[in-house]
């Protein structure tokens, strides 16, 4: 073949595929900004329908250095049949159709989180406009209050406040849930659902404690709303876990709990807390960091009717402040104030795993350890794995080990005068 | 002539245009094609032209031996006149009809040398366009010996040295007076040429192809009257550059000398840094007017002999007019000529042929190009340079890397940009995809647009940074990108982000060491732009497998341009990363070479062997 009928072949070629490429080309393409970005989406429940609210990023005006008074973000707030539909809704509101692909948070209120998940997780999990690694909130009363009240100071936009609240969640208040774990939890046999818990602080300082603290701790458990707290930063608060019994909300766990689930689910990295001073509980407190250096050990036992699981936790400390400055370096002081702090624990892990037994829910998953008990794959799902747990017994072991005494190594008494 | 007629012509010489009245400019006529078909050969004429010289000469010699014979008896007389109505004998054997019909019917070059001086003059002139044609002397001497002979010295002006010929043939040839020898005598030319011309490569031919092929070089040759022969002397001597420094291979640890424009210098670099019988240099002539002289270099014991002998074929296959370059003659021989990609290496460095011939490589230079072309290469050596051996291997496997990483950059960036924001959305994080959004909302055109307009002007910026003057380059280049840019995003032209993009892009490209892998990596770069705009990342993947594709199908000389990837060879440690360089043990296995091991397996003897010094010696 010479050179020009090579070129000729050639050209003919191109000349006849390129066309086709427009032909089969995708439509689907989109200038980045002829898009409106969905970030949030909140779902309520209004009567027999929902109200959709979304929140659409405006996306940051190129030279302005100074942050505006206006909110960067637009919140439109639908009341419809089909979570669907009001895409084509959210159209007719906005010139730019609207892209769910960046949404990184699911709000869901109390409410509608009662009546059962399901229905709206049959949108998210099958489409593929929405990610799996959205985050998961159940927040106390409505969903679009939520949205609307919640105005970060330190990051301009809102997805990025939801994205490092939930990369800093280790401190065992609330958890990190995204849709594929709640989605994992529901179809999966042992452990229970379990999601974010937040909430609207009223900001007025009143300190709305649930109580029910165990003796050795200083500090009160919470849910949101009743933390005392007065100030310019933005009005919710993340503490607490909501809990499914199946796919519907049966209740909420205080801070306390959700840390003691959070330890059980080796989810917990450090915390601090405040313990009553074993030598002076009048009105000494010390304050410890308390972290986790193994996994929890859990076995179970299914020999009888009722399962009995044994819970071996292993924490370490370090001191961070002790007010009575009595020498709990020291290893027989120190003995008292590891046990007072095991005792601690145990108590916060004992008082979750009965609080959770009565709503009849296992966030922790204790249920996952009952499974290698049964001996095939049908006795497994004849078996309740839930009311096995709800007629549990529980062993806890909590043993606590204070290496690190901070840069004090080792406390003297107040002098007389009661200055250092 | 009245005032009316007066005022009419004036009036009208304003008016109306008439052309002047010079002679017509220069048009170069179209030339009338006649299919190729050569005119027919008149050469009646020049037969009756030669035959009239002939019959002039016979006058000549007649009178000559009549006034001999009416003077007293002279021996050497006599002997001269023998030998020159021999000498006319011969011509007169030529003059044949048919003989003289066919070696004018021949070109000029195939032509016998005459016994006539004249008759060698005239051929000479028809050959060089004599006396139009400046560069070609003939210098005309007498040589004194016994009888005296017309002789001429014919060389080119320009390309043969004036010291030599001037000392080791004119004033030897000159000095030949006191010699009473006759030239005529058997062997007396081969007496001359041993004894009295000094030059270091004398020798006779017998037709004029050998004496123009030699003057062409440089070279001198001596035609005698009345001698069927001539003697070529080696006189080359071209004004040359000298070997200077690298300009376009520069390198920090590398040797800093390169290729210059004359072939025996090149080869000479060559032999310096492998200076071993088994390096062979076939010399080989390309070009049926250009002539031009190129050399096969290889080492003759590691070389695969195939590829000698293919390297030769093809070379040698080739009819074309003039070969100017070595990159003329790289696409001329190369296995795929319509793809951009380089399937040679084209170096102006001796030390990366040396270690190319070390490899089992063979190397082709080209008279008047400072490149040499080195066959046959893989996809991955146009992405080393000369100092990765020079360099520890991480640091040198770093290098490797960072080139391959700049290469694939260069190909894809802009490609996965516009596929992402046109289609993919979803696949950025969501402060980078508003950002692109918020710059780019003052645009008004759409990325694609964006993206080609800033890639033309970063093109038109290459292409013009070449040919701007030394002096000015940096400085436009400057003004060109960071004013051009900076403009183009306060004017709403382009958004930063593009900028960014086709910068990262722009600087990537210069990653890439070999200047036609750039050029294809560009080319490439465009198709993928294209796809990417019209089918998002499908057309992406699609545009990559049928690279990949075209590469894996594309062969150096005959050998897989991927290897030792595709297909799987023995792997040297010297594609993608680089070993130690005690552990480059084996020669590329895909070259097959005559000898595969490099070194042994220690190659580091010394590691095995104990020191000089003994124990618990101090000193």
């Amino acid at each position: 073949m010479t050179l020009k009928q090579y070129t000729i072949r050639l050209a003919l070629l191109i000349l006849g595929t390129i066309p086709l490429l427009f032909i089969t080309g995708c439509y689907g393409a989109r200038e980045t900004d002829e898009m409106g970005f969905v970030t949030v989406l909140g779902i309520d429940k209004a009567g027999d329908k929902d109200k959709i609210t979304y929140q659409i990023a405006i996306s940051p005006k190129k030279g302005s250095t100074t942050p505006s008074e206006e909110d960067p973000w637009i919140i439109s707030s639908f009341t419809t049949p089909s979570l669907a539909e009001t895409r084509m809704l959210l159209n007719t509101t906005i010139p730019r159709p609207p892209n769910l692909s960046h949404i990184t948070t699911l709000i869901i209120s109390e409410e509608k989180a009662r009546d059962g998940l399901n229905p709206i997780l049959a949108n998210f999990m099958r489409n593929r406009n929405y990610r799996e690694n959205i985050f998961f909130i159940v927040v106390e009363g409505s969903a679009e209050d939520y949205i609307k009240q919640n105005k970060p100071v330190l990051e301009e936009q809102i997805h990025k406040f939801y994205e490092t609240t939930f990369s800093s969640s280790n401190m065992g208040y609330f958890l990190k849930v995204q849709l594929h774990d709640l989605y994992i939890r529901l179809k999966t046999a042992g452990g229970s659902a379990y999601a974010v818990y937040s909430g609207i602080n009223p900001k007025n300082g009143e300190n709305k404690p649930q109580g029910g603290e165990t003796p050795e701790q200083k500090g009160e458990p919470y849910l949101p709303g009743g933390i005392p707290r007065k100030g310019t930063a933005t009005a919710v608060d993340f503490v607490g876990l909501a809990v499914f019994h199946g796919d519907k909300l049966i209740g909420v766990l205080d801070s306390d709990e959700t840390r003691a689930a959070a330890i059980l689910q080796n989810k917990f990295y450090n915390g601090y807390i405040g313990v009553v001073d074993p030598l002076a509980p009048e009105k000494d407190v010390i304050n410890i960091n308390i972290f986790m250096t193994e996994k929890p050990t859990i076995t179970a036992d299914l020999s009888g009717d009722k399962p009995t699981f044994h819970i071996d936790v292993k924490l370490e400390g370090e001191l961070l402040g002790v007010t009575s400055y009595i020498n709990y370096e020291a290893p027989k002081y120190r003995e008292l104030l590891e046990n007072q702090t095991a005792n601690l624990m145990k108590g916060q892990i004992m008082k979750m795993l009965k609080h959770t037994q009565t709503l009849g829910t296992d966030p922790a998953g204790l249920g996952l350890y009952l499974r290698p008990k049964f001996s095939n794959t049908a006795k497994l799902q004849d078996a309740n794995l839930t009311a096995l747990y709800e007629a549990a017994q529980f062993e806890v072991n909590v043993s606590v080990k204070i290496r690190r005494t901070g840069l004090l190594r080792q406390s003297s008494p107040k002098s007389q005068g009661g200055t250092l | 002539m009245n005032i009316f007629t007066k005022n009419f012509k004036a009036l009208k010489q304003i008016v109306l245009y008439e052309p002047p009245k010079d002679p017509p400019p220069f048009v170069l006529a179209e030339a009338e094609r006649s299919n190729d078909t050569p005119a027919p050969v008149t050469s009646s004429l020049a037969q009756y032209e030669a035959l009239l010289r002939y019959a002039h000469r016979l006058a000549d010699t007649i009178e000559k031996s009549l006034t001999a014979l009416k003077q007293p008896y002279q021996a050497d007389k006599i002997a001269a006149l023998k030998l020159e109505i021999a000498a006319l004998e011969k011509q007169q054997d030529k003059l044949s009809p048919v003989l003289e019909t066919y070696s004018l019917s021949q070109s000029p070059a195939n032509q016998e040398i005459s016994t006539s001086m004249e008759e060698n003059k005239l051929t000479l002139e028809k050959l060089y366009n004599l006396p139009d044609n400046q560069d070609l002397i003939i210098r005309r001497l007498t040589i004194p010996a016994q009888p005296p002979v017309d002789a001429a010295l014919v060389f080119i002006d320009g390309i043969s040295d004036k010291n030599t010929i001037n000392l080791a043939i004119l004033q030897p040839l000159m000095l030949l007076g006191k010699r009473d020898k006759s030239l005529f005598q058997k062997a007396g030319l081969e007496e001359l040429l041993a004894e009295y011309l000094p030059g270091n490569q004398v020798k006779l031919v017998h037709t004029f192809g050998d004496i123009t092929s030699a003057i062409n070089m440089g070279d001198t040759a001596i035609l005698f009257d009345g001698l069927s022969q001539a003697a070529l002397i080696e006189t080359k001597g071209q004004e040359h550059r000298g070997p200077d420094r690298p300009t376009l291979e520069q390198s920090v640890r590398g040797s800093q000398s390169a290729f210059t424009e004359t072939l025996r210098v090149n080869t000479g670099l060559v032999r310096t840094l492998l200076r071993t019988s088994d390096l062979t240099t076939e010399m080989l002539t390309v070009g049926t007017r250009s002539n031009t002289l190129c050399a096969v270099m290889y080492l003759k014991s590691i070389i695969n002999p195939e590829l000698v002998v293919e390297a030769k074929r093809r070379l040698q296959g080739i009819t074309t007019d003039a070969v100017t370059q070595a990159g003329m003659l790289q696409l001329l021989m190369m296995d795929q000529p319509i793809l951009p990609y380089p399937q040679a290496l084209s170096t102006e460095r001796p030390d990366r042929v040396a270690a190319a011939l070390a490899e089992g490589r063979l190397a082709i230079l080209v008279d008047g190009s400072p490149f040499a072309i080195v066959a046959p290469i893989s996809f991955f050596t146009l992405l080393h340079v000369a100092e990765d051996f020079s360099l520890p291997w991480v640091a040198g496997s770093f290098a490797r890397i960072l080139r391959l990483l700049g290469t694939l950059i260069n190909v894809l960036l802009p490609a996965m940009y516009l596929a992402i924001s046109y289609f993919h959305q979803e696949a950025l994080p969501t402060d980078l995809i508003l950002a692109i959004g918020a710059a780019r909302e003052k645009v008004p055109f759409p990325a694609f647009v964006e993206i080609a307009s800033m890639e033309f002007a970063f093109e038109l910026l290459r292409e013009g940074g070449i040919r701007i003057p030394g002096l000015l380059g940096s400085t436009i280049g400057i003004v060109g990108a960071i004013i051009l840019g900076q403009a183009a995003v306060a004017a709403n032209i382009v958004s930063p982000i593009t900028v960014v993009i086709i910068a990262v892009t722009g600087l990537a490209s210069f990653a890439i060491p070999d200047y036609s892998l750039s050029f294809a990596i560009r080319l490439t770069r465009f198709v993928f732009e294209l796809l990417a705009a019209m089918l998002g990342l499908i057309g992406v993947s699609g545009g990559i497998i049928t690279i990949i594709v075209l590469l894996c199908s594309m062969k150096s000389l005959g050998v897989p341009y991927m290897a030792p990837l595709a297909p799987k060879t023995r792997y040297g440690y010297d594609a993608i990363l680089r070993g130690p360089n005690a552990a480059q043990e084996l020669r590329p296995d895909e070259l097959s070479p005559q000898d595969i091991r490099r070194q042994p397996t220690v190659s580091l003897r010394w590691t095995k062997q104990a020191s000089g010094k003994k124990k618990g010696d101090k000193s």
